[in-house]
């Protein structure tokens, strides 16, 4: 069961200005990216392109080989996942009903959802420890527990590869480990692909085995976290001065003020 | 409210309002005639009251009230806006322009109806065409457009009211507030009401998922485009049905849907025959109110339903959950 993700020659834009005109890079399964920017880069243009929402991408993101516009719509949703950074509206159902959202495409949708999805659903809301909260209406919800509700509803659809638009917003520093250690059970045990943005210095070298640096104007730099996520990169990339703290055998990055 | 309960309660009152409404009347009556005569029609004056007399109005009413609520939930989903309904598109200003230059020709009930549908037809082609650019819609313009073009409209409504001979001008007025008593055979309705919920519901949780947001619902492996597609014209399509048999009726298409929102059913499978069998029953029962209750006097069914409904909504509104 592979699962690579990649893009080749993929332009990030929006309208009116050419963020990054060439972001050819390739993510595999048992791989835990973190795509890394300051803010306006294009990293939410990236994650879209590479979840198949933007339809300008077109034919540069390919899912093993197939490029991705080319695959029936609930496949890709079930082959690709992607947490988005906002959502336009309030939901009026319960907490239960927004999770199971994320099954629809495994559900048959003439009968609707089936008892595998529910207990799917009510497994993810589990592990985000929402269960207690599950009958509740979703707009009741605090923006943290929202935050998690969102995570669950992707863990439910169950997808190959997690894209992850600033996963950690909203969480508190406890929920904040322990998503990530979720997801990295994800790539460890099941190889399975997360690539997520980060707005952070220290969680990125903790958990990630690869990272994306967009930096302003449009140069790249990937590859394995032990290279990349260096402090002479950090520091060009956030235009900030970092200091260096070790740790746990692990070198980290935080403000220098 | 439990669902199934509310499935119950809300199906007596469908099936409650339509009896009663060909039970009450000039003419008096039964329960037990009215059962009798639907179940085993045998020729007599019963008969002919029930099925020629009251029977069209009544359906055309039920009808016109469930695709007034189906078009206002389904326009609610589409512009993501919860004050949406039937007629922010321009439908009913179409319509109204055009039942009202019937009226000023002086064209009987069958041309009031056929200039109203055309009238309604036309608006939603002006407001699809100026909005629907390169493939995709912006919400927002679609919403603008539609309100403009109501605003226009209007004017055109008010200009012909001004001008009109006095002798028309309350019929007008009755056409403008929703009266059934130009409808014509709600067969057609029926057929359109059932054909679009049908539909509706078979799509209840792509329509769950527009809802959550145009994104979520592309990221999940909705077709996006397509289904808002559908959702503009059959919400189009029902609001030019029921216009045409009513008039612009207000009220229920923006408050059917919240109401059975309001007992507790947001799914859209449940809430969209839901909310048709509760529109179809307001309307039956406030035009059955209309056309007895100052009889021989007629009022307007557009006014009884906002004095009957808008109490009903302040007291969900002011509930605690």
């Amino acid at each position: 069961m592979p699962g690579v993700l990649s893009c080749r020659h993929l332009r990030l834009q929006v309208p009116g200005r050419m963020l990054c005109g060439d972001v050819s890079v390739t993510f595999e399964p048992g791989q835990m990216w973190a795509i890394l920017g300051r803010n306006g880069c294009g990293k939410t243009t990236l994650v879209h392109a590479l979840a198949g929402l933007d339809r300008a991408a077109g034919a540069a993101v390919e899912l093993d080989g197939v490029v991705l516009a080319n695959t029936p719509r609930r496949r890709r949703a079930r082959d690709v996942g992607v947490l988005l950074q906002q959502e336009e509206t309030e939901f009026w159902g319960s907490v239960l009903d927004y999770v199971l959202l994320g099954r629809f495409p495994h559900a048959d949708s003439w009968t609707g959802f089936s008892r595998e999805d529910e207990t799917r659903a009510t497994q993810a809301l589990e592990t985000v420890e929402l269960a207690p909260l599950s009958a509740r209406r979703y707009v009741s919800l605090s923006g943290g527990e929202r935050q998690r509700a969102r995570i669950a509803q992707l863990l439910a659809q169950d997808p190959r590869a997690f894209l992850l638009d600033e996963p950690l917003q909203h969480l508190d520093l406890q929920h904040q480990a322990r998503v990530l250690a979720r997801f990295q059970q994800l790539v460890r045990d099941e190889r399975r692909l997360v690539a997520m943005v980060l707005h952070d210095a220290l969680w990125p070298g903790r958990y990630c085995t690869h990272a994306l640096l967009i930096y302003d104007g449009g140069a790249l730099a990937s590859g394995a976290s032990r290279e990349v996520l260096t402090r002479a990169n950090l520091e060009r990339l956030y235009a900030a001065p970092l200091a260096e703290v070790s740790y746990d055998g692990g070198s980290y990055f935080v403000p220098h003020v | 409210m439990s669902r199934p309960l509310l499935v119950i309660l809300l199906s007596i009152a469908g099936a409650g309002s339509i009896v009663l409404a060909l039970v009450v009347g000039t003419y008096p009556i039964s329960v037990l005639q009215v059962i009798e005569t639907i179940v085993a029609p045998a020729p007599g004056v019963v008969h002919d009251v029930v099925w020629q007399l009251r029977a069209p109005r009544v359906l055309a009413a039920f009808a016109c009230g469930g695709l007034l609520a189906l078009a206002g939930a389904l326009l609610q989903v589409l512009l993501r806006n919860a004050l949406a309904d039937p007629y922010v598109l321009g439908v009913s200003g179409g319509a109204a322009l055009g039942a009202l230059v019937a009226m000023l020709l002086g064209a009987g009930d069958t041309g009031v109806s056929f200039l109203a549908l055309a009238g309604a037809l036309g608006s939603i082609v002006v407001v699809f065409g100026l909005t629907f650019r390169g493939g995709d819609w912006n919400v927002y313009r679609l919403l603008l457009t539609g309100v403009v073009l109501s605003a226009g409209l209007s004017a055109c409504v008010s200009l012909i009211l001004v001008l009109a001979p006095q002798a028309q001008v309350k019929g007008m007025l009755f056409w403008l507030m929703g009266d059934l008593a130009y409808a014509g055979s709600p067969v057609y309705a029926w057929l359109i009401l059932a054909v679009l919920t049908a539909l509706a519901v078979a799509q209840g949780i792509r329509l769950d998922l527009l809802a959550a947001g145009e994104l979520k619902a592309l990221s999940l492996g909705v077709a996006v485009t397509p289904l808002k597609l559908a959702v503009f014209f059959g919400a189009a399509l029902a609001t030019a049905a029921a216009v045409t048999l009513g008039g612009a009726i207000g009220f229920v298409g923006l408050m059917a849907a919240h109401a059975v929102r309001l007992l507790g059913v947001s799914h859209h499978r449940a809430l969209l025959p839901l909310a048709v069998l509760l529109g179809g029953s307001l309307i039956t029962l406030a035009d059955t109110a209309a056309r007895t209750a100052w009889a021989p006097q007629q009022l307007p069914v557009g006014v009884l339903i906002a004095l009957v409904g808008v109490p009903a909504m302040l007291w969900l509104l002011g509930r605690r959950n």
